[in-house]
């Protein structure tokens, strides 16, 4: 890695990555990767497909426990602990860090009932703080205005960018810490995608949200840091291995207009990936 | 573009005579595959056809019904039975019965138990009744010990005072007149072969005569004044006077005459005859009135009536019923589904979301598979040697305390077995259904922090619950027409009572349709149609819940 952040530990991060290796079983799938994540700014994740952008990110809420086979090592800090630690509960810690997918992925229930699952799941049942919590994230989402009168409809017969603000809206009905979004607007048209964008500036600036994107525009309009990954090769001759690596951190502005390493400015030129 | 300028230079593109060439070889195969996949439906919509053609020509038909006994022959004097008071009526019963009027009394009148019946007092067997001047405290026993005339007169006077008029009407109609079916036809004979045409009817009823008269001629031939005799008594006359050799032939060959005319002559009457026959045979009325004379015709009889659906199994065709066998079949299908929708989902939950892919799970995926293939009877034996024998006292209830626990063949017994039979189907489709669950719906709700066992249950099962229901439908339509395994089980065939619970005796509908086939008189068969009918209703109702379940969830 080019540029190596400075950070100290009076400084607030939202959750802290050190020295972080994903496996696969036997493959290497990401090296040593460390990126300070600061509270309520946006930190964008580039790269080229394969980097490893995602299967970081899905490491921060050990969603990769959910693949078999797949193994973390490295200290993701949060709140002063590491989450890979052993008496750290995994349903806990997504229940802190909440996600939403490239894919909208609705459930096939109504409206309310998407946003009240997982409140529901903390074990909320009065139907007037439902009510409340329903509301209240349905608006920090900017749908309340599109939904509020079919709050019984299905989820799915929404449309799609209207989906994955429902997605957003069901995320932050539990109050996450931190809200990672993985290519949220890659399968919305432009003026879904710019709600979206709009959405994360404005009614979530509240939250640390850290976003993978392929849209580099995305990445500098809308995010405070941009940390870009890179694909690494092994030449010595053997069976090829290649695996994904931080190739730089950054604040958007310095990477985009300044970037330090030479790679980073022919990936943002758009010379390769 | 000129076609030169498709020639030669590009082998891809062909000249205009090969391309037409091709093109009509092309549509020559499309065609021919074309005709043959219409020939395939074909079939399959003729062999559909014909099996509801066949069975609905069985269960739909005349039939020709007449009285065991003649209702006119029961009054002396030929009064309408309607017409008499129930004095008289409960005299009919009690002459035409004699000593089956208490077996009558017991079964169809009486307020106590059966094996409390001969000790039990009159007063309790009519309670609220009235009685004979002094009997309302003697019981069966006693009545039946008095000398049969005055016993006679007891049970007259208790029935014509305590059975209203219609009831005894009912009872004599059931107990004596009695209904017999005595011939049937099926629907198609019905439709086209019921009425004999005008010429057939003259010609049947002149033929008897010209029989007849054949006949006598026949007999004056051979009369002691006929022809034959004279013939031969001639010859013999010849004979004895020792008449010249020709006087002889002739006269022999006169005997030898009359006898080909007389050969003729029967050869005549049995033609005749073959006729009448061929004549009668060829239309339903004139079978039944030269066989049957004093039957009644019904032209269309439904075999299958609510009568049918609501009456209970008799040994007579024409009052036979399949309450018993529905209830049957409706207890099996309860317990199946209660035994194997829950087993059958859970173990294709923890296939689909618990099982790690190593070769113990592997192995049990490959063998749920292949056991969906197992053919019923073998499961019906497993049933028989573990449901009825080893588990026993479980299948006849007896663990329980169920009263009147006899043996193991009873609706559990049966229904664990079929159960047994479908938990592979069941487990095939759930898994089919789970798998269907989209996985971004599962990260989604793991991503909401929530647990494996909330995610299953609160988000995958609901997704996936229409596929589990639709498999849960089929396998139910299937086990409802499986009839190998109950027979090894040990179904009754000729069961007289309703099933009351889980651990009793039971019979059940392709019990019973497979019961009548296979007996020699052509009703039963009739009745056997009439409930494969009914049993496929029962079916295809049980798809279309599937299929509208299916189109609904699809989306």
């Amino acid at each position: 890695m080019v540029y190596a952040p400075e950070y100290n530990d009076s400084q607030d991060y939202a959750v802290m990555l050190e020295n972080v290796n994903v496996y696969y079983g036997d493959y290497h799938a990401v090296n040593d990767v460390t990126i300070p994540v600061e509270k309520g700014k946006i930190t964008a994740f580039i790269g080229p497909s394969g980097c490893g952008k995602s299967t970081v990110l899905r490491a921060i809420n050990r969603m990769n426990d959910l693949v078999e086979g797949a193994r973390v090592t490295g200290n993701v800090q949060y709140h002063g602990k590491n989450l890979y630690d052993q008496d750290v509960d995994p349903v806990e810690v997504r229940r802190r860090i909440g996600m939403v997918f490239q894919k909208p992925n609705p459930f096939p229930k109504s409206i309310y009932e998407n946003v009240a699952y997982g409140p529901r799941l903390l074990g909320i049942k009065k139907k007037g703080v439902l009510d409340e919590i329903v509301e209240k994230s349905l608006r920090g989402a900017a749908l309340w205005d599109e939904v509020k009168n079919d709050l019984k409809k299905s989820g799915l017969a929404l449309s799609g960018g209207q989906q994955q603000r429902l997605c957003i809206a069901r995320t932050i009905a539990v109050e996450p810490d931190i809200i990672l979004m993985d290519e949220p607007a890659s399968a919305l048209d432009p003026i879904a995608t710019q709600r979206i964008e709009q959405l994360m500036r404005e009614e979530l600036s509240e939250y640390t949200i850290i976003i993978v994107t392929h849209n580099m525009q995305q990445a500098q309009r809308a995010s405070d840091y941009v940390a870009f990954f890179n694909i690494r090769k092994n030449d010595d001759g053997k069976q090829e291995m290649r695996w994904g690596e931080l190739a730089e951190f950054g604040e958007t502005d310095q990477v985009f207009n300044n970037p330090a390493s030479e790679e980073t400015a022919e990936y943002i030129a758009g010379r390769f990936g | 573009m000129t076609m030169q300028s498709h020639t030669p230079t590009s082998s891809f593109m062909p000249d205009e005579a090969t391309f037409q060439k091709r093109l009509a070889t092309r549509n020559r195969t499309a065609n021919a595959w074309k005709g043959f996949y219409f020939f395939s439906i074909g079939i399959s919509l003729v062999a559909l056809i014909a099996l509801f053609a066949n069975v609905a020509n069985e269960a739909f038909g005349s039939i020709a019904v007449q009285f065991e006994v003649d209702p006119a022959t029961l009054t002396a004097d030929g009064t309408d039975l309607n017409s008499l008071d129930e004095t008289q009526l409960s005299q009919i019963l009690v002459d035409q019965l004699g000593g089956r009027i208490v077996v009558l009394i017991r079964d169809e009148l009486s307020a106590v138990a059966t094996e409390d019946f001969t000790t039990a007092a009159l007063a309790d067997v009519f309670p609220g009744g009235s009685f004979p001047e002094g009997y309302a405290e003697a019981t069966i026993a006693d009545v039946r010990a008095l000398d049969s005339e005055e016993a006679a007169g007891v049970w007259r006077d208790l029935l014509a005072m305590n059975v209203p008029k219609d009831g005894l009407l009912n009872l004599i109609n059931e107990q004596i007149v009695g209904l017999e079916v005595v011939g049937s036809w099926p629907f198609l004979e019905a439709l086209f072969k019921y009425d004999p045409s005008q010429e057939t009817v003259d010609r049947i009823a002149a033929l008897p005569t010209e029989i007849a008269s054949v006949e006598a001629e026949l007999e004056d031939l051979r009369s002691e004044s006929g022809g034959i005799a004279q013939a031969e008594t001639a010859l013999a006359d010849a004979r004895a006077d020792q008449a010249d050799d020709e006087t002889i032939a002739s006269l022999r060959e006169e005997v030898r005459n009359q006898q080909a005319l007389a050969a003729e002559l029967e050869n005549e009457i049995a033609s005749l005859e073959d006729e009448l026959e061929t004549l009668q045979d060829s239309s339903i009325v004139t079978e039944v009135a030269a066989n049957y004379p004093g039957a009644e015709i019904i032209r269309f009889q439904s075999w299958l009536d609510t009568q049918f659906l609501t009456t209970q199994m008799s040994s007579t065709p024409y009052e036979a019923g399949i309450r018993g066998a529905i209830l049957g079949s409706l207890w099996l299908m309860a317990v199946v589904i209660v035994f194997a929708l829950p087993v059958g989902v859970a173990t294709a939950i923890y296939l689909n979301e618990y099982a790690t892919d190593n070769f113990f799970n592997r192995l049990i995926e490959t063998n749920v598979r292949n056991l969906a293939g197992v053919p019923s009877i073998i499961y019906g034996m497993l049933g028989l040697a573990v449901f009825v024998r080893v588990l026993e006292p479980f299948s006849s209830g007896s663990i329980f305390g169920v009263a009147g626990a006899d043996n193991g063949r009873t609706i559990m017994a049966a229904a664990l077995t079929l159960g047994l039979l479908v938990l592979p189907i069941i487990i095939i489709n759930a898994q089919e259904a789970l798998r269907a669950v989209p996985n971004a719906l599962r990260e989604a709700s793991y991503g909401m922090g929530a647990t494996k066992w909330q995610t299953i249950w609160k988000i995958v099962l609901p997704s996936a619950l229409p596929g589990i229901l639709t498999g849960l439908i089929l396998s139910v339509s299937r086990a409802i027409g499986e009839t190998a395994p109950l027979i090894v089980v040990g179904a009754s065939t000729l069961l007289f009572t309703d099933p009351t619970g889980p651990f009793s005796k039971f019979t059940a509908l392709p019990i019973q349709i497979y019961n009548w086939t296979s007996r020699p008189q052509p009703q039963f068969h009739d009745i056997a149609a009439a409930a494969i009918i009914v049993l496929l209703i029962i079916v295809i109702a049980l798809n279309s819940v599937a299929i509208v379940l299916r189109n609904r969830y699809a989306r």
